[in-house]
């Protein structure tokens, strides 16, 4: 009866798959950028044949929900495998296809079903790192043959019909320079939250009467929007670029990258101050009485028991902070730091949707990277005893 | 060795140890025996000064304690606490290698002393050095834990209920090992536990200690047959003459047989290490008044009477 363990969040997601490719529309159809779109539904444009797949496919989803993921674990991810290249594919040649009868300056983009498909795609990989866990090779092969796939799904220019894609083209070098905006931005302000965070933690559990300040002081931030803290640093940042010829020389000014990186920076503290401060807390007061009666001194304690312990809790946190950063830099083109919140902002001030998923769909892909090989990396960083 | 002179402890609330004084001697092992809370640990954290005197002083090797710097004090005496403390991430010999790293030997020097050992404790190298905690049982991470406190050969030896977690027969086990580890090392040892057999069987003295003082401190002998006190005549219980009998050996009662060599060959016959209680077993076990003693060869080698054990 083992077998038939139900993966519930996994049946959930492959179900919603289902109802989606039924009843949902699968592309849109624009005559023109801005005229009202058509619905086109799976069922009605695909040929049988490939219905017929897409629909074997869920159901492979919803059968394999109930194969405990202790024993078969790479049959739920080949099934997830599978089904995002074929949709990639389905979207790609039907969007082709719709393109070829229309007038170039048509647009297709795609429709609430797709969009439910991607979601329920994604949730059938949510167990991807404990598959890593129990059959890594055939893991690491399904995760190289989906990048694979994708890459010459997109090389193959397959999906350049789509309004999104075309939007892309459109904006290519843009693009590069907000990616490489973005990117360094939100991960400079986690490089150096790390480096000020655990410190500030260390010394939060060591010195019990200025933990609670660090920690208050820095919850309190946390609650902030970041559009407030934003706002916030403009003006002292302004006055001190004024003031002070060198910090102008660097480039410090009230609006651009200072302000932000020192936001996002506070922002990035208080996940790895709480971290290290938890997991010292957490550690066993026999261990560490032991290696201080074998006359280990404070610092050695630290370096060498304390902090390689809780290792793993401390990526965690600079995990969250990660993963929290790459979603406030986008508020961060507000104050002029560039990043993809450009296009999100100028997309929604002409209202162009595509523009908009231009600037959102990378910043949910990256944070969705971000946060899975952070976890590989916490994953393996964890001290082989502490497994 | 280790010497407390008026050593008194207090906490907020409570008095943990009132105005100690005594003296361990070199190659000894002191027992500090007392219930749950009486201040043993107190006692042992006070020696390599994981905590401070409010009054007193305590000298090791005639040096007061609170005049030599913690690190080093520490790194030369062996400590080791009843819930092991292995460093969880470290595999065994690193583990092993704690102090030794700490006193900067020698990759070599510390690699070989980790493989001795090992092999003090029966542990082969192969197979154990790489093996992380999580992964031995708890009488073999006990073991370390032990040999981990001898890694740089101190002179002494502080353990604190070391045995305690473990269940009777791996705890047997390694109160035997360590009595025959202790006969060829002669640390000077100073043991906690507030199980009275273990302390019988270890300890070449017992301080007794109850709410913060010592109420007696001898001999093991002389605690079971001239307790100081009521307190511990009921500490040891009504079976105290059992329990010195076990550590009493037959040769101690054997009135040996002249005449000629016989050979028997019986099951009530008691070999030269077994114990006084073991006599005493044997002669309700076969109805008895005197049971026979024979070597490894069923040689008669005399015999043990009922009336001899009663009188010791
Ligand atoms: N850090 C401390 N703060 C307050 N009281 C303590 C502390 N450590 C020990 N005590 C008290 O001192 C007494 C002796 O403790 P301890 O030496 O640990 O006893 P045990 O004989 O069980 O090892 C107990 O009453 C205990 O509650
Ligand atoms: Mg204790």
């Amino acid at each position: 009866m083992r077998l038939l363990k139900l993966d519930k969040v996994n049946l959930l997601g492959a179900l919603f798959g289902t109802l989606s490719l039924c009843f949902c529309s699968f592309l849109i159809y624009r005559p023109h950028r801005l005229a009202a779109g058509t619905p086109h539904y799976f069922v009605d444009i695909a040929s049988w044949p490939e219905s017929l797949w897409m629909a074997a496919l869920w159901i492979a989803a919803v059968v394999a929900s109930f194969i405990a993921r202790e024993k078969r674990p790479f049959i739920q991810l080949l099934v997830a495998t599978t089904l995002t290249l074929s949709l990639f594919w389905m979207i790609g040649a039907h969007s082709s296809r719709l393109f070829e009868a229309a007038p170039s300056y048509a647009r297709i983009s795609l429709g609430l079903g797709s969009w439910l498909m991607f979601t329920a795609a994604f949730v059938l990989f949510l167990n991807l790192l404990e598959f890593l866990r129990r059959s890594p090779v055939i893991t690491c092969l399904c995760v190289v043959s989906l990048c694979l796939g994708l890459t010459v799904i997109w090389m193959h220019g397959h999906l350049n019909h789509l309004s999104i894609v075309i939007e892309f083209y459109n904006k290519k070098e843009r693009f590069m320079d907000e990616l490489v905006a973005h990117l360094t931005l939100a991960f400079s302000a986690v490089g150096i939250g790390a480096l000020l965070g655990i410190p500030l933690g260390v010394l939060a559990f060591k010195r019990k009467t200025l933990g609670a300040p660090i920690l208050t002081i820095f919850n309190i931030v946390q609650t902030i929007p970041s559009l407030a803290l934003f706002g916030l640093l403009v003006t002292p940042l302004a006055y001190l670029s004024l003031q002070v010829e060198f910090l102008h020389d660097v480039g410090v000014e009230g609006i651009g990258w200072a302000p932000a990186l020192i936001a996002l920076v506070l922002y990035a503290l208080l996940p790895i101050i709480r971290n290290t401060h938890a997991g010292l807390g957490s550690l066993d007061k026999g261990i560490i009485e032991a290696g201080v009666g074998m006359g280990m001194s404070r610092l050695r304690l630290l370096f060498t028991v304390e902090l390689p312990m809780i290792r793993h809790i401390i990526l965690n946190g600079v995990r969250i902070a990660a993963v929290q950063s790459i979603g406030n830099t986008a508020v961060a083109a507000l104050i002029g730091a560039g990043g993809f919140g450009i296009f999100i902002f100028q997309g929604l001030g002409q209202a162009a949707t595509d523009l908009i998923l231009l600037g959102t769909l990378p910043i949910i892909l990256l944070a969705v990277v971000t946060d899975f090989l952070m976890q590989a990396i916490t994953f393996l960083a964890k001290a082989e005893a502490l497994k | 060795m280790i010497r407390f002179q008026n050593v008194t402890k207090k906490y907020a609330k409570t008095v943990a140890l009132n105005n100690l004084s005594f003296e361990v001697d070199k190659g000894e092992c002191c027992v500090l025996l007392g219930p749950s809370g009486c201040g043993k640990s107190t006692s042992l954290k006070l020696i390599n000064r994981l905590i401070e005197p409010t009054a007193g002083d305590i000298f090791v090797n005639g040096e007061n304690v609170s005049s030599v710097v913690p690190e080093q004090l520490r790194r030369s005496v062996g400590y080791v606490i009843q819930n092991v403390g292995l460093f969880p991430h470290l595999n065994v010999a690193e583990n092993i290698a704690t102090v030794p790293k700490l006193l900067k030997w020698d990759k070599a020097r510390v690699h070989s002393r980790v493989e001795e050992l090992l092999h003090l404790f029966r542990m082969s190298p192969q197979s154990y050095c790489d093996r992380y905690p999580h992964q031995l049982s708890g009488g073999e991470a006990q073991r370390v834990g032990v040999a981990r406190a001898l890694a740089a050969d101190p002179a002494i030896l502080l353990m604190d209920e070391p045995f305690g977690a473990l269940d009777p027969v791996i705890r047997d086990a390694l109160q035997a090992e360590f009595r025959h580890i202790q006969q060829d090392l002669k640390k000077t040892v100073v043991f906690v536990t507030h199980d009275v057999d273990e302390a019988i069987r270890l300890a070449t003295k017992i301080a007794v200690i109850n709410h913060g003082e010592i109420v007696q401190y001898d001999l093991v002998e002389n605690i079971l047959t001239r307790p100081a006190h009521p307190f511990i005549s009921q500490f040891f219980g009504e079976d105290r003459a059992l329990k010195r009998l076990a550590r009493l050996s037959v040769k101690q009662f054997l009135r040996k047989t002249s005449g000629e060599a016989t050979k028997i060959d019986t099951d009530s016959a008691l070999k030269l290490e077994d114990s006084g209680k073991d006599a005493l077993v044997k002669m309700i076990g076969h109805k008895l008044m005197s049971v026979p003693v024979v070597d490894d060869d069923s040689q008669l080698l005399g015999e043990i009477h009922l009336e001899d054990i009663i009188n010791s």
